[in-house]
């Protein structure tokens, strides 16, 4: 028995799989659409005067802005431009799994019958919160920030410094934080600036909020900086996330963060590959890259 | 005899369904009372090491169900588990509450040990000294519950010890 439990254990993701699916589609499935159902009967039960107070500031918004739409409307048809696709993210809840081996991670109550991807990301209204690392027909579970193999590409919002954006475990979960590693040696990022994502990699849509600078985490002398970074998003307060199931370019009007544009969109290390073909840009982010 | 080993079997496998209800269907995490280990180990006290080695194998399975990384850690750690309770029935004679409870400690803490051991992603996750920090106060949660449980049982089938 103990033989084919480190068998199992041993055994490679691709093949360990199968089983998986097999016991979350018989054994754990009510248990895992009790919780579904719980979500989403959470969602339905949210704060009737808090919606009200969002929908006014929606209306207000949308009245302001009606003029602006109605120019961009006329203009596309001058100009015989299509309208954009707006349907890039799907809103989805969160299912918490409190067994070993699901640390830092989650369920989403929408999968592949809804566009999600390996790889999509997830976000809240406050910023990044992690990326989806397993997807079924109804259901996809996804890895948060906090996770080791968390990854994703960021940079001040001021543009001064690029790199990448990885988990540093605290001594308890509450105490885990981000760091932005790889930043030139000569940059003086401040504390409290915001960082945000480069768009790097075509995983995560540009200018989404990760985090505040708390200060200096590293100094490899004359080669690089890493900085801690306090995150926008913690995972255990998060109940509701926008799914990415479509390229989204540059979201940074909506976290009002305006980054400069990318000095290395030319370069070709970094640039989207047309031909689909998986060079670093398109796997720096992806599930299982490093 | 038969009747009391089905009861038995009934309150193992409520035991059983009641972790999958705190862990999947309400999402706690590792401080709600871990009931599958106290399912194998009142199990162990019962039956040979093999059958004990089998029974952890399959709920070690089914507690890693919704595991991402280290699918199969929890079923090496209850197979463990499993066979050590059962030799224990060679070493110790005894169905007191007192005893459970320090039967169940010890078993839930040495779980959670080996789980630590074999998953590397569990070592990454756990606090730090989880071994003589978090592990004992979890190990005493579940043990706890699992004598409460045990004492429900006996009330429920009218008799001071299970055996």
């Amino acid at each position: 028995m103990l033989l084919l439990a480190i068998i199992i254990l041993l055994l490679p993701a691709a093949y360990q799989q199968p089983l998986r699916i097999l016991l979350r589609g018989t054994v754990l499935q009510p248990f895992a659409a009790t919780q579904a159902q719980l979500a989403a009967r959470r969602s339905r039960s949210v704060d009737v005067r808090v919606l009200r107070a969002e929908r006014d500031s929606l209306a207000a918004l949308v009245v302001a802005q009606a003029p602006l739409a109605i120019e961009n409307r006329e203009l596309r048809a001058m100009l015989r431009i299509g309208y954009r696709l707006e349907q890039r993210f799907r809103p989805a809840n969160v299912l918490r799994l409190g067994s070993a081996g699901a640390e830092s991670t989650f369920m989403i109550d929408i999968g592949r019958g809804d566009g999600v991807k390996v790889g999509s990301p997830v976000l809240t209204a406050e910023g990044v919160l992690g990326t989806v690392w397993e997807v079924s027909e109804h259901r996809a579970q996804a890895i948060d920030w906090t996770h080791p193999q968390f990854v994703v590409s960021g940079m001040t919002a001021t543009g001064e410094a690029y790199g990448l954006v990885e988990a540093r475990r605290g001594r308890f979960r509450e105490e885990d934080l981000l760091v932005l590693t790889g930043a030139p040696f000569h940059s003086d990022v401040r504390p409290g600036s915001r960082v945000v994502t480069s768009g790097r990699g075509d995983v995560f849509p540009r200018g989404v909020m990760i985090g505040t600078v708390l200060g200096i985490d590293e100094a490899d002398t004359g080669w690089r900086k890493s900085y801690l970074l306090r995150p926008a998003v913690r995972p255990e307060s998060a109940t509701q996330v926008l799914v990415g199931i479509a390229p989204a370019g540059d979201l940074a009007d909506i976290w009002h963060t305006a980054p400069p544009p990318d000095p290395a969109a030319r370069d070709s290390t970094f640039a989207p590959n047309p031909a689909g073909a998986p060079g670093m840009a398109s796997t720096l982010n992806q599930p299982g890259a490093r | 005899m038969p009747e009391r080993n089905i009861s038995y079997g009934v309150f193992i496998a409520l035991l059983a369904s009641g972790h999958l209800v705190l862990h999947v269907a309400l999402g706690y995490g590792p401080a709600a009372p871990d009931l599958i280990a106290v399912a194998l180990l009142l199990v162990a006290r019962r039956t040979t090491p093999p059958r004990a080695a089998a029974l952890g194998l399959v709920l070690g399975l089914l507690a890693d169900g919704m595991a991402l990384t280290s699918f199969g850690a929890t079923a090496v750690a209850l197979v463990v588990v499993g066979w050590a309770g059962a030799r224990t029935r060679d070493m110790f004679e005894g169905g007191s509450y007192a005893f459970t409870l320090a039967f169940l400690f010890v078993g839930k803490w040495l779980a959670d040990a080996s789980y630590l051991l074999v998953s590397p992603a569990g070592r990454a996750a756990a606090p730090a000294g989880a071994l003589v920090t978090a592990l004992p106060l979890y190990a005493l949660s579940t043990a706890l519950a699992g004598v409460l449980a045990l004492a429900a049982y006996r009330f429920s089938v009218g008799t001071r010890y299970a055996r």
